[in-house]
């Protein structure tokens, strides 16, 4: 029962304190929202300015133990007269330590847009967050108990300022009131207790109130919760979600039964939740679900043009103080998160859990950046720690540099975008596929290497030399297939020259070419003459040296062949003999050139072989 | 309200249209209504909030829908050159070896083979 003891406290320094500033609340609305396991509460302030001098600031009061489960606080105020909606701006609030205070308070500092005049008013309007404030009593149930909560807040306005009017409405969910304090003024209606109206107090008054009732809401609670976010320039921003929830309701106790749970769920265990729902940006793909077993299957996704919603559940449904531990992951495109400004570029992604109505008691997201980032800054609309660290991931030489975020106490309130700031250079891009193309380089410099140093042990033994010698035959006989090979064109040369002339009758140059292929006819046989030599002169070639000087042999009949049938063709032509007359008279010989040249083929082929 | 995938401009001549055939009001109010509405459409139409106006958004040099394309292309060509580069070790002679040639080819087969090789890792999801 510590909060009896702070209760007493803050009534003692409810006597004794001076009053503060000329601002006076002339109405005070107060919701506090208890249909989840985050503790809500909305209230329109209408600030009056009764004193002499303009005032700047307008300071909230939270007693301290209620102040440490404080998750998220805006101000924000109204402008345009009426009930319309006019548009809405958020201020500044900051902790502040004013002097004169009864202790055990802590103060919230909103700073207002401009001063506020004598005899001005203003309407305001805050929302506090508070997690972890609805107790659970009895603190251990059994399956078939019902989970019982207690909060306990004031029932008149804790302020620095006189309240002249002041209401307060609680919203309880659908379900069994236990009990409640009773105030002057106090109404049920429905699942709603109203306290008040009340009417001119005091600064600083305070009259607890305690609601007891069911809340049958997940009380899911992520104790810890890793989000990495890994950008690759290439074209994909995944993110990778490390959870280790717990439920932070009743205690279970006693035994479970699976099968008093299975066949009537609300009945025994009310309590208890088995889905959690995700609501992750549109266009994710690649969604997995996973923990240290492996795959967990029981899960459902579905998505449209404004979201992608993932609903999962986890291997066994969640009691009071259980834990479990699961991760999820999922890739965006680059193009909806990563943007270019001003030289620089960064990336816009969401802060909090996209899970609903999940609270996190510390948060950790990781922002990787590609290799080569550099001026890394960090802009979040709330205080966050941060740090930097590297990360080695794939194809990476030094690491990718990380901006690490630390928050604790995070609501579903604050999933709001933060920018991550950084330069980068185009061409680090390409340090990637040089890394794979130096890996690939370096083989083929093997094989080069490999093939052309001499490892041999010794070098003057026989085999060695027989091998040296063998290459050079090899080297030989290659020239000499190249040599043929360069015959053989000029003959289809030849061939083409003597078609030409069938087409155009142009005897002269039929002549010139067959003069030219004879000169180059003649060099090649001289290049061969020094190669036969050495041929002959070795004694290793002995096997391969009769083939050889066939396929020469061979070759020079085939040339004198085709020599003699181009100048038959040519003279006939000048004589201006018939087709026919041609045709004959080469008859016999054009027979023996396609023998010939289909053994030169073939005797080159075997050669090629060796 | 609608904010969806809608262009802005039709949206904003729909505003205009059924804020004129409202019952006639003075023209001041009509004005003021019609802008604080333009002003939520254009607010809840772009779907980055809380950024500077003149963004660009980044995407990757090769569009996202050739990498299986490429990949195998590149992989294809590095390949065949791989092949001529063994087959050019394999049938020369020590004498006729010309190392301009083993390296070019060498260099050529090692850079297709390599970007082919990043385009394969791209299109089967590691995003390197």
């Amino acid at each position: 029962m510590g909060f009896r003891f702070d209760l007493f406290i803050v009534l003692i320094a409810i006597l004794s304190v001076p009053v503060l500033s000329d601002l006076i609340l002339s109405k005070v609305d107060r919701r506090i929202d208890l249909t989840s396991q985050v503790v809500r509460i909305t209230s329109t302030l209408k600030v009056e300015n009764s004193g002499n001098d303009p005032v700047s600031e307008v300071l909230l009061a939270f007693p301290e133990h209620q102040e440490k489960n404080l998750a998220y606080l805006t101000a924000s105020f109204r402008e345009g007269k009426g009930k319309g909606k006019g548009s809405t701006s958020s201020l500044p609030v900051e902790v502040v330590h004013p002097q004169g205070m009864p202790p055990a308070l802590v103060f919230y500092s909103v700073s207002l847009p401009k001063g506020l005049g004598k005899g001005e008013s203003l309407t305001l309007d805050v929302l506090v967050v508070f997690t972890h404030s609805l107790k659970p009593f009895p603190k251990e149930i059994t399956q078939a108990d019902f989970q019982l909560v207690v909060f306990q807040d004031s029932g008149h306005y804790l302020s620095p300022y006189e309240v002249k009017f002041q209401s307060l409405s609680v919203k309880l969910p659908d379900a069994r009131i236990e009990s409640y304090t009773r105030l002057e003024n106090t109404k049920t209606v429905g699942s709603e207790i109203k306290y008040g109206p009340y009417e001119n107090h005091p600064p600083f008054s305070y009259s607890p109130i305690v609601v007891h009732f069911e809340q049958n809401q997940p009380f899911a609670v992520a104790e810890q919760l890793v989000r990495e976010i890994e950008i690759s320039h290439w074209g994909n921003v995944q993110v990778t979600e490390h959870y280790k929830l717990i439920h932070a309701g009743a205690q279970s106790k006693g035994e479970f039964s699976r099968l008093d749970y299975q066949a009537r769920p609300h009945v025994r265990g009310a309590s208890a939740f088995r889905h959690l729902v995700a609501k992750l940006p549109p266009r994710a793909h690649s969604v997995y679900f996973r923990d240290e077993i492996g795959n967990i299957s029981t899960s459902h996704l579905w998505g449209d043009l404004k979201k992608t919603e993932l609903e999962i559940e986890p291997r066994y449904p969640m009691f009071g103080g259980w834990r479990t531990s699961f991760f999820i992951g999922y890739g965006l495109p680059l193009q909806d998160f990563l943007f270019e400004s001003g030289g620089k570029r960064f990336l816009n992604i969401t802060f909090g859990c996209p899970m609903n109505e999940v609270v996190i008691d510390n948060l950790i997201v990781k922002v990787v950046l590609p290799e080569g980032s550099r001026d890394i800054s960090v802009s979040a609309p709330f205080a966050v720690k941060q740090w930097q660290e590297t990360k080695l991931s794939h194809l990476d030489i030094v690491g990718r540099p990380v901006a690490v975020l630390e928050k604790t106490n995070v609501v579903p309130e604050h999933n709001q975008h933060f920018q991550v700031y950084y330069k980068f250079n185009n061409i680090s891009l390409l340090r990637e596929p040089l890394m794979l193309i130096s890996g690939f380089f370096f083989l083929f410099v093997t094989c080069i290497v490999y093939m052309h140093v001499d490892m041999s042990i010794s070098k003057s033994s026989a085999s060695y030399v027989m091998k040296l010698l063998w290459e050079e035959i090899q080297a030989a006989i290659q020239q000499v297939h190249d040599i043929i090979s360069r015959c053989l064109s000029i003959h289809d040369k030849l061939e083409a020259s003597l078609r030409d002339l069938s087409r155009t009758g142009d005897v002269q140059a039929c002549k010139a070419a067959r003069k030219a292929s004879d000169g180059q006819l003649k060099e090649l046989s001289k290049e061969l003459r020094p190669l036969l030599a050495f041929l002959q002169s070795s004694p290793q070639a002995a096997q391969i040296l009769p083939k050889v000087e066939e396929l020469v042999a061979k070759e020079r009949e085939l040339q004198e062949k085709l020599m003699l049938k181009h100048t038959t063709v040519a003279d006939s032509y000048e004589k201006k003999s018939g087709g026919k007359e041609i045709e004959n008279r080469i008859a016999s010989q054009q027979q023996k050139i396609v023998a010939l040249r289909q053994e030169v083929d073939d005797l080159l082929d075997y050669i090629d072989e060796i | 309200m609608i904010f969806s995938d809608t262009p802005l401009q039709s949206l904003i001549t729909l505003i205009l249209i059924v804020e004129a055939l409202k019952p006639r009001i003075s023209r001041r109010k009509l004005r003021s209504r019609v802008f604080s509405q333009i002003e939520t459409v254009v607010l809840f139409s772009s779907p980055q909030r809380a950024m500077a106006p003149a963004a660009k958004p980044i995407t990757s040099p090769v569009p996202d829908a050739w990498y299986p394309t490429l990949a195998v292309l590149m992989l294809a060509v590095g390949l065949v050159i791989t092949a001529s580069f063994f087959i050019y070790e394999a049938t020369s002679s020590r004498k006729s070896r010309s190392l301009a040639k083993e390296l070019t080819t060498g260099t050529m087969a090692s850079i297709f083979l390599g970007f082919g090789s990043l385009f394969l890792l791209l299109s089967s999801g590691v995003y390197v």
